[in-house]
């Protein structure tokens, strides 16, 4: 005889009941979902049985009935394992376990305690497979996020990023790259980690047919808190504040100071048209030696008494002030039978490492929903976010980026000296530095301090994200989903120099006004039925129209009339402006099915047609298929689930295919600069478009298991997966003679294979303590397999290395100049001692690591968490111009060496022509360092990239319900935070190899970064 | 619903057709803005050739060339200029001016003729056919390069008799008048033919193709019909050696002790305009091509910087004087190839000095030529040779090519040549050809016999 077991399910955190908790009685399909307030009934037969309780989010609770009547549940926030539920594409909830390719999750609170300013950073280690660079230490800073590697030549190679269902842009709008300019944010780091309810990484093609061409570098699903599954009202606080300071700065020499002369050194106020030796090859410090230094200037050629020679250590690190970086963020929650609403502001603050550098972002977030009727749910969310910064520090090899004159920096420069730069007399008017304050290198920079309040490069960005969705179930088995949604921006950059600047003596202005909307529209419909015993249809077919506009205005004041003025309309010369527009159109239809036997076996299927603007008549449109299976082998057999609690094999196959960029097809005239403001002229483009473009294809494979043990004590989540791009659409450079430099062509073809790991554990349970980890790995293969004949693809570069695609290599790969090498492989020196250039460039290394991986330990105890986070990733290589100017320049360590008594560089001497014996050649120091590093020979100055990270610690305390009773507080959290905290380990010298000069596909190169930063601070969280 | 794709990839940033005016604007100031950039005409053409030199940086000097400078002349002058050209004359005969072919034609010849006599053998039959297909074009010999070159003047002097007109706006040139491009044309294409004066081209016969322009008389006739772009002095339209000298402070450009030398010894009043004093009050001269100048005794103070007026922002980009078709005639007369013997030669020569001086301002030319530099019969191609390199001084790249023909004056080498021992006869084939267009790259280096600096070309003596 059965009978009746109630109780109720509540929140071990808050206390507060849980409502729809699904309440399972063991073995059978018997269920119900608890109500409102978290209460549930349920019947069981006369011997009671095990009721198994399940809620996302929360850790599964199974509780054994016996003989009670009424069974009160508390419910443990799940640290480790993954929903249940997953959120695939266009919104659709799946079983995860009826997944047949890898998918995992991030939820909100992991990355709001210790935040990114920039979410992307938020993943690092933390998901096998994802391979995250932060660009440098600099408010702003773009992220580069790749998930098993590239699949695209020279288009675009991160994920798409889809807010509530609705793709957003992730462009990088700055101009960064080695020879200057400013990095700003990627699209993405405009999401407020506040309002962020779970992050789900779909890898590869086989995770996101369905979204279309631009998820076949995979997809990352963010969505947002909605006030789903709340009662009353509630209202949360979240404050954060950290602090900043330089991870890892240089180890100079501190022995030598500037100058070529080792007994003498003067500087020089540039009126013999020198302003000064920027090298530090000079005498001894701190020696009792007394000699003229920039600080002794005193204007108009007058110089006071010569200073102590002495070294500054720490002149560089002086630079750099503390970074600080607040976050607040308020919310409001609400939500009753039928309605739910959140609202939320969020302030952030950051004040960068480097004087005058900051960024601000103020987000709102709405999110609702309705249930009109029984039938028929309206859904909205909206996020206005209004971003910027008054100056972002400028990157690369270039006047307006500090890091570059501390390439250079003498090793006596007193830093302090520079800093009052108002009261500093100005530079004579024969250095590049002219009239503007006092210079320690008068040559070839301006006062640092004095660049950063002038020479600005800001931006104001408001954007705004949002979408609505309807949904009518017509039965329980058959809805329709209409959703739309729009991603629109608007981005205005100005950058300012100031007169006198070095590298623009009449100043110059520029403003950059950019708009973007992004608007898709779906609607779907969806069948989900058992139709007979055991067997499970879920169908659901639907239609996509996405539609993009781009606008771009440039306007530019070449040259200043009046100092200081920034506007166009005081420009001294021609003004220089112009416009660019940019539209683009998809239609696509696709359809998902789902066959499911006996809720062990799955088979998915997917197919879609898209139908794009950008490719020809003929071409454009493209289909594309996959299918995946899971089988859930744990349900099938009986086997005993104390020891292997779940075991699932899964497989898919996958194709995407990809259209190209707007206005490829047809050429058209390009207007060159007006001749004297006024006379038009126009030019034929230097690349040859292409009307017969194909669209490319990206085919996938992929198998995976994931098993579990001991009541998920302990989880292994295995894949494989090999992916082919082929007809890559490729601007290849043609013999200039042909008339044009470069032309698009279908030519190129790469694939890359690899496999991820998953380990998720909770080896110690003992009581209230419980220590949860996560070990992930992942290594790939990628080559670039064709690229239609030509030798090699340039992606970008610096100094006389190129980063590039080449036949044969992995994806990006560096190519320059290698040291001679006998064929032994050492070093060939010239009868003058010097190591030799071999002539002909070769690949020097390669930006892909051979693995990466993170290692994420939580530790509770009762209120009490600690989060230790390591991620590494090893191999890979990078070409580092901090360290060949800086041995060039005699600032390093290394240069002490020899300094007195001549260097033998290592390696070999050509006696008779394939003759070699070990070099004896006693060379000068400076003279070797100059042989052997800065721009000449690139192969000294290229190292492993490999470091390993101490990324996060986290410290938090939840106090406990008794002490908040009589508070208006549900919740009180304090934490302390750390990210980025160490580099435990890394084979380039002097730099975290962890770095880039923007988000771009030339990747593995470095010079001059701003220091990654290490973030140290505080969270309070309050709940009422 | 797709139908209106193709508006959607419309492009709306730039017109399908332009009239073809609008590029010739473009293919003036791209081929001028090439041949004077610093790197090239200063540092591998008026350095090389010793009118400059520089106390740091001076590796070009020393003849070691830029990989990516030598690819920037390469595709600048193909991909830009002359592909240009070809649009405008396609545009041209879409609206049958016939003008407008010619011009584009005549800018064709010229810049081909700036590419046969840097590399030697180059694509010209094959040349600029990426759009019907042709990205490997085969390399043609020079002899073909120059016939060719000869029959793109020809033709297009031809045009300039025909229909149409030149827009008066977008000719920086000449304003639209058809009769000075006929001058010009004409004057470029003596030029042509006194490179291969000694060298035999199939179907070219230089001494009539010479005589006929002599006696058509259309021709510059005074530095008013110099072919120059006269640039505005005002950015982006300055003169790119201002930029670089002047506007980005890179003052290691220099006067060369080969030029002051030779103009002291020749009591030449335009040394006083090609250099400033140095700081001493007077004006010195930098060493050619030494290793280290500063520590060597040439620095940035003690050697003279160029003259102001090379040195201004609005100073024009000379394609070809009237100064120099007169060296060129009178070398002509003198060996036989136009009549009129030493007579003609003298009155020629003398005109060349004159209008050198004329062009600078500078006072004193028959005095210089009575004084100084006499016409005499039995040296007069050196006298020749030797003025027209004085008078070519800033015009780098021409100075080093008609020096390559002539010899004169007679030049040692820099002291410390980095590649090479001598002063080069070419550039090297760009590093891209070598990758992108491999089999043509080896069949051109094979017509040479080697791509060397020093590998001769048919007009080098």
């Amino acid at each position: 005889q059965d009978r009746t077991v109630s109780g109720k399910v509540t929140d071990a955190d808050t206390g507060e009941g849980l409502p729809g908790v699904n309440v399972l009685l063991k073995g059978t399909s018997t269920g119900v979902n608890t109500d409102l307030d978290g209460n549930y009934k349920i019947s069981v037969p006369s011997d009671g049985g095990t009721l198994v309780f399940t809620f996302i989010g929360m850790a599964k609770s199974e509780v054994s009935v016996g003989s009670r009547s009424v069974i009160d549940v508390q419910m443990e926030t799940d640290v480790q394992q993954l929903s249940e539920v997953v959120v695939t594409a266009f919104g659709l909830e799946r079983e995860k376990k009826s997944l047949g390719y890898a998918v995992q999750d991030v939820s909100g609170s992991e990355i709001t305690t210790a935040r990114e300013t920039n979410v992307v950073n938020s993943l690092s280690g933390k998901i096998a497979g994802v391979q995250i660079t932060n660009g440098s230490g600099a408010p702003g800073s773009s992220s580069r996020v790749v998930l098993r590697g590239a699949t695209s030549l020279t288009g675009n190679n991160q994920p798409l990023f889809v807010v509530d269902g609705i793709p957003i842009n992730n462009t990088n709008y700055g101009n960064a790259g080695p020879f200057g300019g400013a990095d700003a944010p990627n699209g993405a780091a405009d999401i407020n980690p506040d309002d962020i309810e779970t992050i789900s990484v779909l890898k590869g093609a086989n995770a996101a047919a369905l979204y279309g061409s631009r998820a076949a570098n995979g997809v990352i699903l963010i969505t947002t808190k909605s006030g789903k599954n709340t009662k009353g009202i509630g209202v949360e606080i979240n404050s954060n504040i950290t602090f900043q300071n330089p991870l890892r700065l240089p180890s100079y020499q501190n022995s030598y100071g500037g100058g070529y002369d080792n007994t003498y050194y003067e500087w020089i106020d540039g009126t013999n048209g020198s302003g000064g030796e920027d090298e530090s090859w000079g005498p001894a410090l701190d020696a009792g030696l007394k000699f003229r230094q920039f600080q002794d200037y005193q204007g108009d050629g007058q110089f006071g008494e010569p200073s102590d020679w002495v070294s500054r250590p720490n002149n560089v690190r002086d630079f750099f002030e503390t970074g600080v970086t607040a976050t607040n963020n308020v919310s409001l929650t609400g939500g009753n039978e039928t309605s739910n609403f959140r609202l939320s502001m969020t302030n952030l603050n950051q004040d960068g490492m480097v004087y005058n550098t900051d960024l601000v972002r103020n987000t709102i977030a709405g999110n609702a929903g309705v249930q009109l009727t029984d039938k028929f749910r309206a859904d909205f969310s909206v996020n206005y976010i209004k971003s910027g910064s008054d100056n972002l520090s400028g990157g690369g090899y270039d006047n307006n980026n500090p890091m570059q004159q501390f390439t250079w920096f003498q090793r006596q420069v007193d830093i302090s000296a520079l800093k009052d730069y108002k009261n500093l007399p100005t530079n004579s008017a024969a250095t590049s530095a002219r009239f503007t304050p006092l210079n320690w290198n008068t040559n070839f920079n301006n006062n640092p301090y004095w660049v950063l309040d002038n020479n600005t490069q800001s931006f104001e960005k408001n954007r705004l994200i949002g979408n609505i969705k309807l949904q009518y179930d017509f039965t329980d088995w058959l809805s329709l989903t209409a959703r739309t949604g729009t991603d629109f921006f608007t981005d205005l950059q100005e950058s300012k120099r100031a007169v006198n600047s070095n590298d623009f003596p009449n100043g110059f202005y520029q403003e950059v006004d950019r708009t973007w909307s992004e608007t898709n529209s779906d609607i779907v419909l969806t069948f989900d039925k058992n139709i007979i015993e055991d067997f499970g249809v879920s169908v659901s077919v639907g239609g996509n129209l996405r539609q993009e506009q781009y606008d771009r205005n440039t306007l530019e004041a070449g040259e200043l009339e009046i100092p200081e003025v920034y506007t166009i309309s005081n420009s001294a010369i021609p003004v220089v402006g112009n416009n660019y527009e940019e539209q683009r159109e998809m239609q696509s239809v696709y359809g998902t099915a789902q066959f499911r036997f006996r809720n062990y076996l799955f088979l998915d299927l997917t197919a879609r047609n898209d139908w794009s603007s950008t490719l020809p008549e003929g071409n454009n449109s493209y289909f594309y298929p996959s299918a995946s299976l899971s089988a859930v082998i744990s349900d099938m057999i009986e086997i005993d689930r104390n020891i292997l609690t779940f075991a699932k094999v899964r497989g898919s196959w996958a194709q995407v295919g990809s259209d190209t960029d707007p206005y490829r097809l047809q050429d058209v005239f390009a207007f060159r600069d007006r001749w004297d403001g006024s006379i038009n002229q126009a030019t034929v483009s230097n690349t040859l478009l292409n009307p017969n473009l194909r669209p490319e294809l990206t085919t996938s494979i992929e198998f995976g298991t994931d098993v579990r043990f001991f009541n998920d004590r302990l989880g292994l989540d295995f894949t494989y997966y090999d992916t082919k791009s082929e007809d890559l659409i490729v601007q290849v450079d043609v013999s200039g003679a042909s008339g044009w430099t470069s032309q698009f062509a279908n030519v190129g073809e790469m694939t890359t294979k690899g496999i991820e790991i998953q380990l998720n554990a909770t080896p110690v349970q003992i009581g209230d303590f419980r220590w949860d980890m996560n070990l992930n790995y992942s290594t790939y293969e990628n080559k670039v397999v064709s690229l239609g004949g030509v030798d090699n693809l340039r992606l970008g570069g610096q100094w006389n290395v190129d980063v590039m695609a080449i036949p044969g290599q992995p994806y990006p790969a560096l190519f320059g100049p290698d040291y001679q090498r006998d064929p032994n492989g050492n070093i060939i020196h010239g009868e003058n001692g010097l190591p030799q250039k071999d002539q002909t460039n070769k690949v020097l290394g390669d930006a892909v690591p051979d693995w990466t991986g993170g290692w994420n330990n939580s530790f509770t105890y009762k209120g009490i968490n600690l989060n230790v986070l390591v991620d590494a990733k090893i191999g890979g290589e990078i070409y580092s111009m901090t360290n060949a100017w800086g041995r060039y320049a005699g600032i390093l360590e290394e240069t002490l060496k020899g300094r007195e008594n001549g260097i033998v560089g290592e390696g070999v001497i050509e006696v008779s022509e394939g003759v070699y014996e070990e070099n004896n050649v006693v060379v000068p120091a400076l003279n070797y360092n100059h042989a052997a590093f800065g721009n000449n020979i690139a192969a000294g100055s290229v190292f492993d990239a490999s470091y390993v990270k101490l990324r996060q610690i986290t410290l938090g305390y939840s106090l406990p319900k008794a002490w908040i009773q009589n508070t208006p507080f549900r919740g009180v959290q304090v934490s302390a935070v750390g990210r980025n905290l160490a580099l435990l380990y890394a084979k380039a010298p002097h730099i975290d190899p962890e770095t880039a000069f923007n988000n771009g596909n030339a990747q593995g190169i470095e010079h001059a970064q701003l220091p990654s930063a290490r973030s140290i601070g505080f969270n309070v969280n309050l709940k009422f | 619903c797709t139908d209106d794709f193709e508006e959607i990839n419309t492009n709306p940033n730039g017109p399908i057709s332009v009239p073809s005016d609008l590029l010739l604007t473009s293919i003036q100031e791209s081929t001028a803005d090439i041949l004077y950039n610093a790197q090239i005409g200063g540092d591998m053409g008026a350095c090389i050739i010793q009118h400059w030199g520089k106390v740091q940086y001076n590796d070009e000097e020393r003849y070691a060339f830029r990989s990516g400078v030598i690819n920037n002349i390469w595709n600048g002058f193909y991909a830009g200029g002359i592909n240009d050209a070809k649009a405008m004359i396609r545009l041209a005969e879409e609206e049958e001016n016939e003008v407008n072919q010619g011009v584009g034609k005549i800018m064709q010849a010229y810049i081909y003729s700036l590419l046969v006599e840097m590399y030697g053998p180059i694509p010209f039959s094959e040349a600029l056919l990426a759009d019907e297909g042709n990205t490997t074009p085969a390399y043609d010999d020079e002899a073909t390069v120059y016939s060719g070159i000869i029959d793109l003047y020809d033709e297009g002097i031809a045009l300039l008799d025909g229909s149409g007109s030149i827009n008066e706006t977008q000719d920086l040139m000449y304003d639209g008048d058809v009769d000075q491009w006929k001058k010009a044309a004409n004057s470029l294409k003596f030029r042509t033919l006194m490179r291969i004066s000694d060298a035999s081209v199939a179907g070219v016969d230089v001494a009539a193709g010479l005589q006929s322009i002599v006696n058509s008389g259309v021709h510059f006739t005074s530095n008013a019909d110099n072919a120059i772009l006269p640039y505005t002095g005002v950015n982006p339209n300055a003169n790119p050696i201002w930029n670089t000298i002047v506007f980005t402070t890179r003052s290691e450009y220099k006067i060369n002790q080969t030029t002051v030398q030779l103009l002291e010894g020749l009591n030449d009043p335009r040394l006083a305009v090609y250099a400033q004093p140095n700081d001493g009050g007077i004006i010195r001269g930098v060493a050619p091509g030494i290793l280290n100048p500063v520590q060597n005794g040439f620095s940035y103070a003690n050697v003279s910087a160029l003259g102001t007026q090379f040195l201004a922002a609005d100073f024009p980009a000379t394609f070809m004087s009237y100064s120099e078709l007169n060296f060129l005639l009178a070398e002509a007369a003198k060996r036989g190839l136009i009549n009129g013997g030493d007579a003609a030669a003298e009155q020629f020569y003398n005109a060349g000095i004159t209008a050198s001086f004329d062009t600078y301002g500078v006072a004193g030319a028959s005095n210089y030529i009575s004084n100084e530099v006499a016409y005499e019969a039995a040296n007069a191609l050196e006298q020749i040779g030797t003025q027209n390199y004085i008078a070519l001084y800033s015009q780098g790249v021409e100075a080093w090519t008609e020096w390559r023909r002539t010899k004169f004056p007679a030049l040692s080498p820099a002291i410390d040549p980095i590649v090479g021992t001598q002063i080069p006869s070419r550039y090297t084939y760009p590093t891209d050809e070598q990758s992108l267009n491999s089999t043509n790259y080896s069949a051109g280096s094979s017509m040479l016999g080697g791509d060397d600096l020093s590998t001769k070309l048919i007009f080098v003596k």
